[in-house]
């Protein structure tokens, strides 16, 4: 248990960097660029909230940087990420709160699909290295890992939902009023569809490629021939010899592969007008909303340190060696 | 006797984009049932190559070019992969040179004893159970080890796992190549002891590969000497170790200390085995033989030939040329 | 070497040089091989493909091939440039860290594994977000210091290897220098590492400039596939059906980050024996 105790160590400090992040930034840029959005804002904020942002952001005060930091690791804490100015005033937790649930079930479900996807994939194509379809597979793979994720949304929301017109342009259900029940179920399933298929396409092809080079690699152990030499039937030996090992790494290497996902994830729901989080930040940057921003780079973070240790701890069940003790 | 296993001009190798790797070069031999043949050489001379040829185990790039493989009647050369299958682990299985590194570490050694048996036989739960540990038991390995996974076990431990799951089925034939390299030489002998009683009491036969002759002298029934791919001396174990005729034989038993007996200077052999992936004219010993006969020996590679009853040799100085 | 020539018959890696020579060829060439200046607004705004404007015009009036060309440097340059820093920099921790370990190590790795879980997109958005003042070196500079965390960590297991290789081990018992050890015993022997380090690097930062240009939050008058991409979504290029005006753009950025993910599967393959095609 040692190893979850680290891991936990290591997301506590993470936490706390990406506030610090978020502290420093405005503080560092030459100007204070809050001042700007401050300005722009004057006429329609009460002097409370003016105020409430400039302590926020360290303008016109005399307190030290460290006392103001120590303030600001406190409103952190309580969850008070102050008020959001292109929604005022609307707290910028209420606007997030919002966000939320979208996000978490498209990325959520279309990340699993892509994963399980594209390991199964990867496991095929190294199993039947020297067929046509591996042959097809692997440029394919290349060519969707490479492709700007945003782009490859456009060109689907253009085909599918413009040109053929069998999706919606955009949004997250229908506009229409008085739907419910399974009406508004089917209506959220549908506006989905597309945007989840960028997402699960895109992803795919990189856990695919992951998982192929680490079958390669698993292949030439010794315990493949050794199974071989068993008598084991193929299935066997593909599925709970060779993948079985190969997907340990595809875990370790979890943290930089979501990155990719969620960034994919981000600039989907923009292209789709889908109103998750990454809808939200970009229309906090079109606004310069500073504080609800930072309120998003703060939730991403989060939820890339959950789905980080959510695959830590499943790594320690799939891996005997993790368990008992050293990494 | 009868004949368990009957290879005949078995040519096998590696066929890579751009070359190919001759490693086992027209190779017949006999094996009988429960016979103890040792397959002793320095390394990269196709020892290995012709321990995973024989029972059809070459991973690709590795290939059997030619040649013929005869088990127990049956042409491993025209078993299609199914019944190939079938027959492995329960006709055949092997003991790895690498033990360390062929038990699954993600699987517990219950499992993958488990797995070895019930893909061939059909077993109970409680049937599994009993086998596994009567199988540790014999390797004298203590059955708590049952639900333990492979880093958890010594080097030794493993080896004996391994050589426990290759009995599970009792098979005719083991074949063990260099399968305890890796051991210090005290473990070395006494696994090698306990395999030679387990043989005597279970009756297969034993195909051992090494590269250090002495090991085997004292168990073996008969022993072979490979040299460049080919078999260059084959013998009973006594009468090899008591006059030994090719050149290189004699070299390689002077290569190692014995473990018993006075201290005696030891002599290794000059020189490299030859590059297995060109051709060799003549005998492949002959740049490194002290005893070649020039305009012989580099012209002709010598067959095999038996010079006395049961010894065989493949060398210019016994054929009479 | 032996392997700059196994590269080249690689044809992972032989399919990633022709790409990536075409695109060089077009950037250097750009002002001779573009029929038009790439800012000029002389046309008519907002028409579609013609043999005058084999990709139409902008909605002010620029013949998109053109700027197509052009934009070719901008990517081709931010690619490079900042894959280069980026790679410097994970050289430097990885090798420090992996070299000297102890407390350095752990608190080098530490760091590295933050800016490893911390979401690149998102921080290079607010970053960029609270930059007043935009240009192209701000976008390789915020790139950059979020695309090294990967490099340096794979770098570091690699000298962690190498420093226990014998050769190492006699040079460092023989009292050779640190510097010494590290630059002529360690760093050639992880040079193949490096260059596909590199690659990798200069994929993300392909990928990152366009998606950063295309939120507005690069330099919009800066002629690059991700600006081109940015006008060609906030005039709904799509909805008007000019589909070249987004999709050659993107097209490009896909095939240049291709190319740089070739050669680096490519380096990878060479110099793991595993992983060659047998």
């Amino acid at each position: 248990m040692k190893y979850i105790l680290k891991r936990i160590v290591f997301f506590l400090i993470t936490l706390w960097a990406a506030v610090t992040i978020n502290f420093i930034l405005p503080r560092m840029m030459p100007g204070n660029p809050a001042e700007v959005m401050i300005a722009k804002f004057q006429g329609r904020l009460n002097p409370q909230a003016i105020s409430a942002l400039e302590i926020a952001f360290g303008i016109n005060t005399h307190e030290s940087m460290l006392a103001q930091y120590w303030d600001y690791l406190g409103r952190m804490v309580t969850g008070n990420f102050g008020i959001s100015v292109s929604f005022y005033p609307t707290t910028v937790a209420q606007v997030l709160a919002q966000a939320v649930p979208w996000t978490l079930g498209l990325a959520g479900i279309s990340t699993v699909i892509a994963f399980i996807l594209g390991t199964l994939l990867g496991i095929r194509v190294s199993w039947k290295r020297n067929s046509i379809s591996s042959s097809f597979a692997v440029p394919i793979a290349f060519f969707l890992n490479s492709m700007p994720y945003f782009w490859f949304a456009l060109i689907v929301e253009y085909v599918f939902a413009f040109v053929f017109g069998w999706f919606p342009l955009g949004g997250a259900y229908s506009s229409s009023s008085g739907l419910s029940g399974l009406a508004l179920v089917w209506s959220v399933l549908y506006h989905a569809i597309l945007p989840a298929a960028t997402i699960i396409i895109t992803a795919m092809g990189g856990w695919m490629l992951t998982m192929r080079n680490n079958m390669i690699s698993v292949l030439s152990d010794d315990y493949i021939t050794f199974a071989f030499a068993q008598g084991l039937p193929e299935r066997e030996i593909e599925m709970n010899y060779a993948a079985r090992n190969a997907i340990l790494p595809s875990f370790t290497g979890f943290a930089m592969a979501i990155g990719f996902v969620i960034s994919g994830v981000l600039l989907t729901e923009i292209v789709f007008s889908y109103p998750g989080v990454g809808y939200l930040l970009y229309q906090a940057v079109l606004n310069i909303d500073y504080p609800l921003m930072q309120a998003i780079f703060l939730f991403i973070t989060i939820a890339v340190l959950v789905a980080n240790f959510i695959a830590d701890i499943v790594y320690v069940f799939l891996d005997p060696r993790a368990r008992s003790g050293g990494e | 006797m009868d004949a368990l296993l009957k290879v005949k001009d078995l040519n096998a190798g590696y066929e890579f984009t751009n070359f190919k790797t001759w490693a086992v070069r027209n190779v017949s031999f006999e094996l009988n049932k429960g016979e103890f043949l040792g397959i002793a050489g320095e390394s990269g001379c196709g020892k290995s190559t012709l321990a995973f040829g024989v029972i059809r185990l070459l991973m690709p790039p590795g290939k059997i070019f030619s040649g013929s493989i005869e088990f127990n009647g049956i042409d491993l050369m025209k078993v299609d992969d199914e019944s190939l299958r079938k027959m492995r682990w329960k006709e055949f299985s092997m003991v790895f040179q690498a033990s360390m590194n062929v038990l699954n570490p993600v699987l517990k050694v219950r499992t993958q004893i488990y797995n070895s048996i019930k893909y061939h036989v059909n077993m109970t739960e409680s049937e599994l159970d009993k086998r596994a540990k009567e199988l540790l038991n014999l390797v004298n390995v203590s059955s708590k080890y049952l639900d333990a996974y492979p880093h958890q076990l010594s080097g030794g431990m493993k080896q004996r796992v391994v050589i426990a799951m290759a009995l599970a089925l009792n098979p005719k034939l083991v074949i063990m190549d260099e399968p305890t390299t890796a051991l210090d030489v005290v473990v070395q002998r006494r696994i090698l002891q306990e395999v030679d009683e387990l043989r005597k009491q279970l009756g297969f036969a034993i195909i051992f590969i090494t590269h250090d002759l002495s090991l085997l002298v004292e168990i073996s029934d008969s022993l072979a000497i490979m040299y460049a791919g080919q078999i260059i001396e084959k013998a009973p174990s006594e009468k090899l170790y008591a006059k030994p005729l090719h050149p290189y034989t004699y070299g390689l038993m002077h290569a190692f200390p014995p473990l018993v007996g006075k201290r005696q200077k030891l002599h290794g052999i000059a020189g490299r085995p030859p590059d297995l992936s060109s051709d060799i004219k003549g005998c492949p010993f002959y740049p490194r033989c002290e005893k070649r006969i020039n305009g012989v020996c580099d012209v002709e590679n010598p067959k095999l030939v038996e010079i006395e009853s049961e010894h065989f040799v493949a060398c210019h100085l016994y054929d009479g040329k | 070497m032996n392997y700059v020539k196994l590269f080249f018959r690689n044809k992972k890696s032989a399919i990633g040089v022709i790409i990536f020579l075409f695109f060089v060829v077009l950037a250097i060439f750009a002002p001779w091989i573009a029929p038009y200046s790439p800012n000029s607004m002389a046309f008519t705004p907002l028409q579609g493909p013609s043999w005058k404007h084999w990709l139409g015009t902008t909605a002010v009036g620029q013949d998109i091939l053109s700027q197509v060309i052009w934009g070719t440097r901008l990517s081709l340059i931010v690619g490079l440039i900042t894959g280069g820093i980026a790679t410097v920099v994970s050289v430097i921790i990885g090798l420090s860290s992996g070299y000297l370990g102890g407390l350095t190590d752990d608190i080098l790795m530490t760091i590295t594994n933050i800016f490893l879980v911390i979401p690149g997109l998102p921080l290079i958005i607010i970053i960029s977000a609270f930059i007043v003042v935009k240009g192209i070196w701000t976008i390789i500079f915020v790139i950059s210091l979020t695309g090294w965390a990967w490099g340096a960590r794979t770098l570091r297991s690699q000298v962690l290897t190498l420093k226990n290789r014998d050769y190492v081990k006699a040079s460092v018992v023989t009292g050779e220098s640190s510097a010494h050890v590290i630059f002529s015993d360690i760093f050639p022997n992880m040079l193949s590492l490096v260059v596909a380090n590199f690659f990798g690097a200069a994929v993300y930062a392909v990928l990152s400039e366009a998606g950063l240009e295309f939120l507005g939050l690069g330099d919009s008058s800066a002629i690059s596939w991700g600006t081109i991409l940015y006008w060609a979504q906030n005039n709904q290029a799509l909805l008007f059906g000019l589909w070249e005006w987004a999709a050659v753009p993107g097209l490009l950025i896909a095939l240049l980050g291709m190319s740089f993910a070739l050669m680096n599967f490519a380096v990878d393959e060479l110099t793991n024996p595993r992983l060659r095609k047998r």
